[in-house]
């Protein structure tokens, strides 16, 4: 039992069922709650591109988005089926990071940063655009959080928002250990060996460009899981959701919480970041400057984010 | 059969040869290319490992050419380097540098969901290369605060995880203090005992005595291949390379 309380999954877990109860207390809400979940979601799938593999992207909105649509269009098209619209937002996110991370990956530094912008932007212009598919500038509205349905289980509304934010709870503790499990793999070793020297990892007899193509595709997947569980939050999906400034936020919630140093930092700075956008927002439409400002703040003052002020901390006391 | 055989290689970078027409056989034990700055060794060793490719010539490991084989590929076979400016992990601890040397020669890189502790038979390898290469007490320190002369040691110590045929160190002692440089010495020595190597080292002293043959370039060719007794009097050799 003491084990199991050590272990940090079981204190976060905790921390979020409780979270809801919260949040009322700084004027929030269970939506916020859950948005929160699927915010930190899309970061951690981000930062094991950025802290893990040390690839900068630039445009994870776009893979986050495609899975948003995927999603609606499964709905539309096809079945309203949740699990099989939440295997479609990671399918199509998934294929699409596969050929742009096929393209790219060979590329370093600000290149391989450009080149994901721009591709953002080029999925985003498709989404403004295809108004036939995509419902262009006005996007996809008026869709429905289907059932949770389980085997040998009744069908289980999620319109209620406590019951959709467990489902989100669940969907995130479940990603949360994948990608822990991930980087503390043989294979997160060597994407850190990457990140750290990938010339000396070629010459150690690793096919850099592959394995930094498969953490490009994983991160796309995660990502557009994080999408399709929005749309079911938000039960609408926007061109916005693919614009840079999307990818922009979601580099400033990774930095933010102290992802470069520390697996939980993007929880922390998805939290902060949806909290005060909330918070700000219900007094000013300008709320993204104050973000800013506290952004450059936060980072002027502890460049590797709030979670690296207890690194730099437990160091001083060594 | 000599184990590196280059034929005619080339390579020129626009009107420059910086390898010219080099034909090598490489046999068992310890090889050094001497030759002053610019005379084309570290150039050499980027052909041989495939981190650049030929203009003309072939190269052939064994039987089998690897003239236009990518690097991972080439490491695979058995080729391995350490470099003239340190390729460490340096925010790795020593034994985790090590475990990622040996995860790529056991095959074990593409595992996901498996902790990485729990592969025995890895931190069993990468336990006894800290012990071969005299770190094994130095472990659990994080590779940027090791001394430079342990550093120069690790940087060697990630090519010998990969179990290499051939060992490529490209002047392990740059860089070091007169007082580290006798132990990567004698550590190089040692080495000659199990592995064939290819050395690249400004040092004379240490070339001449721990090598069993040295080749000289200069201006992208060989214009000697000895051993060191016939280098050192090779009247060719003293005029443009020992100044005399």
């Amino acid at each position: 039992m003491r084990r199991f309380l050590k272990l940090p999954f079981v204190w976060m877990f905790l921390f979020f069922l409780v979270l809801p109860y919260l949040l009322p207390l700084i004027k929030g809400y269970t939506a916020l709650a859950s948005e929160i979940l699927i915010y930190a979601m899309f970061a951690l799938g981000f930062n094991l591109l950025l802290s893990y593999t040390g690839l900068a992207s630039f445009g994870h909105a776009a893979f986050f988005g495609i899975g948003a649509y995927a999603m609606a269009l499964t709905q539309l098209k096809l079945s309203d089926d949740l699990w099989l619209g939440l295997l479609m937002g990671m399918v199509a996110a998934g294929f699409f990071a596969g050929i742009v991370g096929a393209i790219i990956c060979r590329k370093r530094g600000i290149y391989f940063s450009l080149l994901t912008l721009a591709f953002s932007q080029m999925f985003f212009f498709i989404a403004f655009r295809w108004d036939e598919v995509t419902g262009g500038e006005t996007g996809l509205t008026g869709l429905r959080r289907p059932p949770l349905r389980l085997p040998g289980l009744p069908a289980v509304s999620l319109t209620e928002p406590m019951a959709f934010y467990l489902f989100a709870l669940a969907v995130f503790m479940v990603v949360m250990i994948l990608i822990w499990r991930l980087v503390h793999s043989p294979f997160g070793s060597v994407l850190q060996s990457i990140k750290q020297n990938e010339v000396r990892a070629k010459y150690l007899g690793y096919n850099t460009v592959f394995y930094k193509w498969v953490s490009f595709t994983i991160s796309g997947i995660i990502s557009g899981l994080a999408g399709a569980m929005f749309l079911l939050q938000q039960d609408a999906v926007f061109p916005t959701y693919l614009n840079w400034t999307e990818s922009g936020n979601v580099v400033m919630v990774t930095i933010m919480g102290g992802g470069v140093v520390n697996f939980f930092g993007p929880i922390l700075g998805a939290g902060i970041f949806v909290i005060l956008q909330n918070a700000i927002g219900a007094y000013t439409e300008h709320w993204l400057l104050i973000l800013g400002l506290i952004f450059i703040a936060i980072i002027m003052v502890i460049p590797e984010g709030i979670l690296g002020l207890f690194k730099r901390t437990k160091t001083v006391q060594q | 059969m000599p184990i590196l055989t280059t034929e005619n290689l080339t390579i020129a970078f626009g009107g420059l040869r910086a390898v010219d027409g080099v034909s090598l056989k490489i046999e068992k034990g310890l090889t050094s290319v001497i030759g002053p700055n610019g005379a084309g060794k570290t150039t050499l060793f980027n052909l041989l490992t495939g981190f650049y490719k030929p203009t003309g010539g072939k190269i052939f490991f064994g039987e089998k050419e690897i003239t236009s084989l990518p690097v991972h590929k080439i490491a695979r076979l058995g080729i391995s380097r350490s470099f003239q400016i340190l390729k460490i992990f340096v925010d790795m601890t020593v034994f985790e540098n090590i475990r990622v040397a040996v995860q790529a020669q056991m095959g074990h890189g593409m595992e996901f969901f498996v902790s990485r502790d729990r592969l025995t038979d890895v931190t069993k390898r990468a336990e006894d290369i800290l012990e071969e290469i005299n770190l094994a007490s130095k472990g659990g320190l994080k590779a940027k605060n090791l001394s430079y002369g342990d550093k120069r040691i690790l940087e060697i110590g990630l090519s010998l995880a990969g179990s290499p045929q051939v060992l490529l160190l490209d002047e392990p002692t740059c860089g070091v203090g007169a007082h580290e440089r006798a132990g990567v010495a004698r550590f190089i020595h040692e080495l000659t005992k199990k592995w064939t190597i290819l050395l690249v080292e400004h040092d004379m002293d240490i070339v001449m005595d721990i090598s069993d043959r040295v080749v000289v370039m200069q201006q992208g060719r060989v214009i000697a291949d000895g051993t060191p007794g016939e280098i050192r009097n090779n009247d060719t050799v003293r005029e443009v390379y020992l100044g005399r």
